[in-house]
């Protein structure tokens, strides 16, 4: 099975920082896939060279068998593949469904209006902001501007969507919903990538994690193989943890 | 009849009534406003719905003017330099845009300001083809000039309605909602898909296309151009100014604002010569201040539903 999305020694300089590191992994569709690391690792900056935002300095990016290292986002967005922004990015003084259908008309490829719309009120049930519909944008509360966000990606059709910190923020009734509709966006058939900060939420949700540090993979696997590697404990919990734990459990 | 419906028919019966009894005194004015309507709504294009300021209307206006006279110099008949004009203004300004848009906001507005400046130069040392510092003189028609006013009055009237209808359409269009989308968030309209260079390049290039077409009647209307009138920073400026006036990116304010603004100055002019600078600011001040959605953020228009 070929993958949807491949990237083959991708690196990425801004002056003398590398922001990321020959990073080589690839994604089959249907994957949920947690991606973690510490602050600063480069993960947004992975969502963005994946996505058009940056051109990588090296490697190539494969998204359903065609080279996308370096297209515009535009036209990523055109082949199927969606991102929520971190912070949230909405039309501020358009109403919610109109923010939705913008992306039905673009990236979603449905040109009629009407069409759009009502493509668009889909997405919102489906997040459940069906109340939300006629509100600014910008009166929503952070919760429903994160589903705003999921809803408008959603409106892209796309094959795979980039998750970027969707929980954040949230609080524990928020998350239960958000975790929800996650697990049925993968229901769809959407490929996921999640980048996700709550260990709970990363181990109840994907089928496997990818770890950065400092721009480069340290470890690629199954969720229960990838918290229990030592390199990923030192990452999040420094050098000496580890002598420690491995002193109390030898 | 919503509020709306009634400035246009208003405006309409004004136009009708000084092209049939007017003299030459209110067919100027009427043509004045006319030409005005099409300028302040064109530049509500870039400006409002797509969110760039632009100072770059002298530009597009000087532009179209100039193209089109040198083509009547050259012998070309007046309406072909006209649509000469239109094209190369238009064509122009999307270039120009593929470069210039790439600016944002304050710096942009500097950036537009300055093409204006340049083509003055590039005109004013242009030798016998431009006219240089002279200017060029074009062919008179072979009418009175009663009935010439008459017809440029027709002339400005159509373009301002075409003005009016390209941007209502323009509103209504997908092409109109990637715009909305560029003037809220231009990253995340991109992301979402929106070709953001090639929609702000087209929008500035619709913008030119009316500015520059309104350039090539005014220079056959006047009968002579020369740099420092065609490219003046005031062309610039005062359809940004009756686009505030009248209510930034909704269709029935540039016309409300280019016209109201076209009648308050005439009154100061005529009254208080030398008090025309300080109107100019002190609308700028109030207009900022106490209406910053113009006339068409009053309530009375609001109830009418979206703009």
């Amino acid at each position: 099975m070929t993958a949807l999305l491949e990237l083959d020694a991708v690196s990425l300089s801004f002056g003398g920082l590398r922001a990321l590191d020959g990073v080589s992994f690839k994604v089959q569709p249907g994957e949920i896939i947690g991606l973690i690391g510490p602050n600063g690792a480069g993960k947004t900056t992975l969502v963005n060279v994946c996505t058009g935002v940056y051109r990588p300095s090296q490697g190539r990016i494969t998204f359903e068998g065609r080279s996308i290292a370096g297209m515009a986002d535009h036209r990523v967005a055109h082949l199927g593949m969606a991102r929520t922004f971190q912070i949230v990015q909405p039309f501020p003084r358009m109403t919610v469904l109109e923010n939705v259908t913008s992306a039905a008309l673009f990236g979603g490829g449905i040109r009629d209006m009407q069409e759009a719309r009502d493509f668009a009120a889909t997405q919102l049930d489906f997040v459940g902001l069906e109340a939300q519909v006629d509100k600014p944008a910008a009166t929503l509360s952070l919760a429903h501007r994160k589903r705003l966000e999921l809803a408008k990606s959603l409106a892209l059709k796309p094959r795979l969507v980039w998750l970027d910190e969707v929980n954040a923020g949230l609080n524990s009734g928020d998350l239960d919903n958000t975790l929800d509709v996650i697990r049925r966006i993968a229901a769809r058939g959407i490929t996921i990538v999640m980048i996700e900060h709550l260990m709970k939420v990363v181990l109840g949700v994907s089928s496997r994690i990818l770890v950065l540090k400092n721009g480069a993979l340290i470890a690629d696997g199954a969720p229960a193989d990838v918290i229990r590697d030592p390199a990923v404990v030192e990452a999040y919990l420094g050098g000496n943890f580890t002598a420690q734990g491995d002193r109390v459990h030898g | 009849m919503n509020p709306r419906s009634i400035v246009f028919a208003m405006v309409l019966i004004l136009l009708a009534l000084a092209a049939a009894f007017g003299g030459n005194y209110w067919l100027r004015l009427a043509s004045t406003a006319a030409l005005y309507v099409a300028l302040a709504s064109s530049w509500n294009v870039i400006g409002g719905f797509t969110g760039y300021p632009s100072f770059a209307t002298a530009a597009f206006f000087g532009l179209g003017a100039y193209t089109s006279a040198i083509a009547q110099v050259q012998g070309w008949p007046m309406v072909a330099g006209w649509a000469l004009a239109g094209g190369v203004a238009a064509v122009g300004a999307f270039a120009l845009g593929l470069a210039l848009l790439r600016l944002k906001g304050h710096y942009f507005a500097v950036g537009s300001l300055v093409v204006a400046e340049v083509l003055r130069e590039v005109m004013a040392a242009g030798g016998t083809f431009t006219g240089g510092g002279m200017g060029l003189n074009l062919p008179l028609l072979p009418i009175s000039p009663i009935a010439q006013g008459r017809l440029f009055l027709g002339v400005f009237a159509l373009l301002a309605l075409a003005s009016v209808v390209i941007s209502w359409a323009i509103l209504r269009s997908r092409f109109g909602v990637g715009l909305r989308c560029i003037e809220q968030n231009e990253a995340a309209a991109s992301m979402l898909g929106v070709d953001t260079t090639l929609y702000k390049s087209a929008a500035l290039a619709i913008s030119a296309l009316v500015a520059g077409l309104g350039g090539a009647v005014y220079a056959n209307w006047i009968n002579y151009i020369d740099p420092g009138d065609v490219f003046s920073v005031l062309l610039s400026v005062k359809p940004i100014v009756m686009a505030l006036l009248g209510g930034v990116g909704t269709v029935t304010g540039p016309i409300i604002g280019a016209i109201g603004l076209v009648g308050l100055e005439e009154l100061v002019t005529r009254n208080f010569l030398d008090l025309t600078g300080v109107f100019f600011g002190l609308a700028v001040v109030v207009l900022v201040l106490f209406l910053p959605n113009g006339i068409s953020g009053l309530a009375l228009f609001k109830r009418g539903g979206k703009p």
